[in-house]
């Protein structure tokens, strides 16, 4: 059975109920069953990088990003839409990434990876608008040169915000949360302009 | 197969499908001819139903896409995973630009009218005077009461939804009821109506049914679901393949033959009339002819202007049609691209409910006379918008990750607006569109190269545009109000135009109140060719009106032996 006939099907049996272990379970089978391997991503960095997209995204009442197979979405993305340019870019700085959390931890376990996020992605604004100024001008000497030092926390930086961009993305337009969790409306019907928010779709986001 | 017809109809969208309708409804045998593929209602809608995860990527422009459409992605939303299949294959289908411009088709039954804006508004006198007023360019032949009964008829039929505001720069039409604004839309507008006495926003005018039913092939009213471009199955909103050549099928004297790409109407020099067109069968390769009586030129402006010149005979040796030099010259469209958007604090308990396929609307306000004229620019624009609440907040940025941020991110975020400026662009001779014949495409014809540029007075008009919105905003009491002008080439606003200009003289124009060509009156030419200014509306209502005006009167010469 492949995971979207799963999904449909969940949906019947158990409503906007959150995801029960039973029910992951047959998402992880289904997962396994199917023999992804990443088109993009090197194997060998995919459970570092799930790692980090389950902290972004961590279990809650809600699947972890890993149960939604988010590593697959952002494959994909890389793959279907990034240039081949853009692609070793973000490759380069999820390297970076790696290496300076494994220096400056002498780990890269759950802890250490968690504390890198706090590092860029809680950073100051001057702190990540000095990021992003450090890669562009990285990215013009190189356009102007062929060649320029690579400011590793910069390239780092933009890999993991990047990532956690992709992350929302796919989270918010995987099958199950658009479906199930988020307020789904494939045929509308009507229109009103001004509704009450909680009335309306208890609080949620509509998917669409 | 029969080649011998009353009528010819060249290309089914917009105005091809009005052409259709109206010349078999009063009895002509008319063959309509479609250089695309066949598109039938509902069967031919592949990504109707489709979600986001349909994709692996989600619904957006892909890599490949890029590489095939290129030119039709520069709109940045027309070839997404859903939308693509309607835009033509730009490497199959190429152009050439000397300078940029943005030529968006679709090559299939229904032409553009399966992916059109679907925004509907009426010229006024403002417009059919303007050249004239400003001395420019040439006058148009027609005035608003010429064409006002032709707008009734068109928007009862195929069914506009809108409010009536009796603004004598936007006239007012046969609406159905009008979409609803949501919370923060209405406090603008309750602003712009405070703070000023010269604008007001209204909800957009739209070519979509919002009460009962509209003749067609099962058309029904608008679902919300925002899906149109890809096709509707519900026939919420007018398109030919929905709308008016159902009726012309009805009428049992409708020949459609799609896969035929007519490149030259014939003319005959004894009788002075065309006498039929040639067209390549892209599944035969073969050319053949067929004749009629009268010929309706309905391909677009680019591609109605490129059959007009690839016709060349001793009588016109410069293009059918072509004695005032005009053909292909004064190409227009609406300038885009340029406006404000802000964020709004509050309303966190409002929402809306169904994705609305429309937006707000202002109408122009510059220009009309007394305080409202403007020394750096003449003419004016409109804004089209809306207001929204995005899909993570502010909060949620804040947070960045983790177990409060992934409930954070399902919640709607904070209230946005964007105002958007459609500006006039003026017809200026030297924007034009000329043939290549050492670039030929595949079927051996000549390819399209564009020499077209906006100038000063769109310059100085994109300044206001820009400053007027942010102030709007301002007014309105939003936050992070932010300007942009991301650049604008002639056709991105998909509205090209005037490349066969209707006038008084034939020798400054090419066309005449009916839009016959003046030397060939059995060659009528309805699409946006026949724009002798641009105005500053979305402009296929104006050419629905304008065919079926056309339509009446060739049926009618016809009875009176004058063609």
């Amino acid at each position: 059975m492949n995971r979207r006939q799963v999904l449909k099907n969940l949906g019947y049996t158990f409503g906007a109920t959150a995801m029960t272990p039973t029910v992951l379970s047959i998402l992880q089978s289904c997962t396994n069953t199917e023999g992804w391997s990443p088109k993009i991503i090197p194997a060998s960095k995919t459970a570092d990088l799930e790692a980090v997209l389950d902290i972004i995204l961590p279990k809650t009442d809600t699947p972890s990003a890993s149960e939604l197979n988010l590593i697959r979405f952002v494959d994909a993305y890389m793959d279907i839409v990034v240039s081949e340019k853009d692609q070793n870019l973000f490759l380069q700085g999820w390297d970076a990434f790696l290496a300076i959390t494994q220096s400056e931890n002498s780990s890269t376990d759950a802890a250490a990876l968690e504390g890198q996020l706090v590092k860029y992605l809680r950073a100051e604004r001057p702190k990540q608008g000095k990021w992003r100024q450090d890669l562009y001008s990285y990215l013009e000497e190189i356009e102007k040169n062929g060649t320029a030092d690579a400011p590793q926390e910069a390239l780092a930086y933009n890999s993991i915000s990047r990532l956690r961009d992709l992350a929302v993305t796919g989270f918010r337009g995987s099958e199950y949360i658009g479906e199930q969790v988020l307020a789904y409306a494939p045929i509308p019907g009507q229109q009103q302009g001004c509704v009450d928010l909680i009335e309306t779709t208890g609080g949620k986001s509509w998917s669409l | 197969m029969n080649t011998k017809f009353d009528a010819i109809v060249v290309g089914t969208g917009v105005s091809g499908g009005w052409a259709a309708k109206e010349l078999c409804e009063k009895g002509l045998k008319t063959l309509v001819l479609e250089r695309g593929r066949m598109v039938k209602h509902i069967e031919d809608y592949p990504t109707m139903h489709n979600d986001p995860w349909d994709y692996p990527a989600g619904d957006l422009i892909t890599k490949e896409t890029r590489e095939r459409q290129g030119k039709q992605s520069r709109t940045g939303y027309t070839t997404t995973e859903s939308n693509k299949h309607f835009f033509v294959d730009d490497i199959d289908h190429p152009y050439n630009e000397d300078q940029p411009f943005d030529w968006m088709r679709g090559y299939h039954v229904g032409g553009r009218s399966l992916m059109w804006g679907r925004q509907s508004y009426r010229l006024s006198d403002y417009d059919f005077e303007a050249n004239l007023k400003d001395g420019i360019a040439v006058d148009w032949p027609i005035r608003y009461k010429d064409i006002a009964p032709w707008y009734d008829y068109v928007e009862d039929y195929i069914g506009v939804s809108g409010e009536n505001l009796g603004l004598p720069q936007l006239p007012d039409g046969k609406f159905l009821k009008p979409m609803e604004m949501n919370c923060l839309e209405e406090q603008v507008k309750e602003s712009l109506a405070n703070n000023y006495n010269d604008r007001v926003m209204t909800i957009g005018r739209t070519a979509h049914i919002t009460e009962g039913t509209k003749p067609g092939s099962g058309r029904s009213s608008c679902q919300y679901r925002n899906r149109c471009m890809r096709g509707c199955p519900f026939g919420a909103y007018f398109s030919s393949v929905t709308s008016t050549l159902p009726a012309a099928e009805a009428t049992g004297n409708m020949t459609l033959r799609p896969n035929s790409i007519v490149h030259e109407v014939i003319y005959d020099d004894s009788s002075q009339r065309a006498t039929g067109v040639r067209v390549i069968d892209t599944e035969t390769k073969e050319t053949i002819e067929f004749k009629a009586k009268v010929i309706f030129l309905c391909a677009s402006a680019v591609a109605s202007a490129s059959i007009l010149m690839q016709s060349t005979s001793s009588r016109f040796p410069n293009g059918l049609g072509n004695d005032s030099g005009e053909l292909g010259h004064n190409i227009m469209d609406h300038h885009l691209g340029v406006g404000a958007y802000g964020t709004f604090e509050g309303l966190e308990d409002k929402y809306y409910t169904g994705r609305r396929p429309n937006g707000i609307y202002i109408p122009r306000f510059r220009n009309l006379g007394g305080v409202t004229d403007r020394k750096d620019f003449i003419r004016g624009y409109g804004y089209q918008g809306g207001a929204s609440r995005s899909s993570t907040g502010v909060q949620s940025a804040e947070m960045a990750f983790g177990a409060s941020f992934k409930e954070e991110i399902l919640k709607p975020g904070q209230w946005t607006m964007s105002l958007g400026g459609f500006g006039e662009i003026l017809p200026y001779h030297e924007n034009k569109m000329y043939l290549d014949y050492d670039k030929k495409d595949q079927w051996g014809l000549p390819t399209v190269t564009f020499e077209a540029t906006i100038k000063e007075n769109e310059l100085n008009m994109r300044k206001d545009m820009m400053e007027q919105a942010v102030e709007m905003l301002d007014k309105a009491g939003l936050k992070n109000v932010g300007s942009y002008d991301r650049g604008y080439s002639i056709g991105l606003g998909i509205h090209e135009m005037g490349t066969a200009r209707m006038g008084r003289d034939p020798k400054t124009s090419v066309l005449g109140a009916y839009n016959q060509i003046h030397a060939v009156p059995n060659v009528y030419v309805t699409d946006g060719a026949a724009m002798t200014s641009a105005g500053n509306q979305n402009p296929s209502l104006t050419y629905m009106a304008l065919t079926a005006r056309a339509a009446r009167h060739a049926v009618e010469q016809l009875k009176n032996n004058n063609l």
